[in-house]
């Protein structure tokens, strides 16, 4: 198994509460292995423990990777406590990223929820900086309040290139954008549907019923990808601790068209 | 220039309804603006009307002792605003206040009750379409009450 690469911490945004971003470049300096939108690094604290955290800058990044990760256990409280200077490990890039190649020259659905986003702004940032390589991206993001939604000041300049609706469960009488379901935007948006791909990133429940309501407006099964999510380890697809179905999240994904994935999608507790 | 039933029929609660039936709907129909703020529906009122909204944004919301009123949903193009002309005894149960300008047609509840009653197959056909945008709300209400962005989330640490 390939050990740790050490990186350090270059500087920590805490983009709202119990979510941080950092970025970090190698301690010893030089370039870093280039990743693909929707790949994954393995992030090492020190003494606490491993996690896969997807990578959220843009590809274009020079020298250094950004990763978004919300405090939720002991792995990654050490790694959200870390701040400019320390050191923690890296292993990766690792898994296969969104379907770049699919998207050009089509209108792009991107949904979104909760921190389901950081996985998808290197593939926002890749569309905002040649929007004119796409039909046309609208992006679809839901979250718990308005104050819990990631990268709003980043979004003004992704209004240039893309339509962005905001949906949240509960909100102030002052918020402009939806209260509801993500799915509620997307069921009257306007789209091509026979020249459209979505990509799909949150809660498991929320890409349910984002699939339904893409199947429901006319997209077919082979268009549509889901960032899927399982317990990870080694990340190489030897230690069989992301199995599911036939596949290993780690290698065989963690993106996946859903239409090969359907069989597996809806089967419960696996 | 389009007419009533022209709106009513390129509205996605009517899409491949019976052209017939959705002219006999028209008839209880006119085309009606809100201005940014102002409420199609307020809570307790006599509900006479419903709404197709066929351009800007509504929030429903619901009034609160000593608070401002809780919003609990945004509605916009090819929604539709109310439906407790359906069910007695007719009174709105939430506001609805538009958050932008809104275009909507406002349809008449007793006038399509009428109908309905005189045309079981119209009353039916109306009905099924209701029940889908009904079911679409409470299960999208149960999403929210689900609290889905609270836990377990890309990023979240492995189960040990």
């Amino acid at each position: 198994m390939n050990p740790p690469a050490i990186f350090t911490v270059l500087d920590r945004r805490e983009e709202i509460p119990h979510t941080v971003t950092l970025r970090i470049q190698p301690a010893q300096g030089g370039t870093v292995t280039p990743f693909a939108p929707g790949q994954f690094n393995m992030l090492y604290g020190f003494g606490s423990g491993e996690v896969p955290i997807s990578f959220s800058g843009a590809t274009a990044e020079q020298g250094y990777y950004s990763h978004t990760l919300r405090a939720v256990g002991k792995s990654t409280e050490a790694l959200a406590r870390l701040q400019p200077g320390d050191q923690l490990g890296v292993r990766g890039p690792f898994g296969r990223g969104w379907p770049m190649d699919q998207l050009a020259g089509r209108h792009v659905l991107i949904i979104a929820g909760g921190l389901g986003l950081a996985p998808l702004q290197p593939l926002i940032e890749a569309i905002v900086a040649k929007p004119a390589d796409y039909l046309g991206a609208q992006l679809f993001y839901g979250g718990r309040r308005p104050e819990e939604l990631l990268y709003l000041a980043r979004m003004a300049a992704w209004r240039d290139a893309l339509n962005v609706e905001l949906t949240v469960d509960m909100a102030s009488r002052d918020w402009s954008g939806h209260v509801g379901v993500v799915t509620g935007p997307l069921a009257s948006a306007k789209f091509p549907a026979s020249n459209t791909v979505a990509v799909v990133c949150g809660p498991e429940i929320m890409m349910r019923f984002a699939v339904r309501t893409l199947q429901q407006r006319g997209l077919d099964d082979a268009s549509i990808y889901l960032s899927m999510e399982r317990n990870m380890h080694c990340a190489l697809g030897h230690c069989g601790r992301c199995q599911w179905g036939p596949n290993f999240v780690c290698k065989d994904g963690p993106v996946f068209r859903y239409s090969d994935i359907a069989p597996w999608f809806h089967v419960r507790e696996l | 220039m389009k007419t009533v039933a022209d709106y009513v029929r390129e509205h996605a609660l009517f899409d491949g309804m019976d052209p017939a039936q959705v002219e006999f709907i028209a008839g209880c129909g006119r085309l009606r603006r809100f201005h940014e703020g102002e409420y199609l529906t307020r809570e307790n009122d006599a509900a006479d009307h419903f709404y197709l909204v066929l351009e800007g944004r509504v929030v429903i919301e619901t009034h609160r002792i000593n608070q401002p009123p809780a919003p609990l949903l945004t509605l916009c193009a090819n929604d539709i605003v109310g439906w407790s002309w359906l069910i007695p005894p007719y009174r709105y149960q939430f506001d609805s206040r538009a958050l932008t300008a809104v275009r909507t047609v406002e349809l008449n509840g007793q006038c399509i009750r009428g109908k309905c009653e005189s045309d079981n197959c119209l009353g039916y056909a109306l009905l099924k379409r209701l029940t889908s945008v009904m079911v679409d709300r409470i299960h999208g209400a149960r999403m929210q009450l689900l609290d889905v962005y609270g836990a377990a989330t890309p990023g979240a640490d492995p189960l040990p």
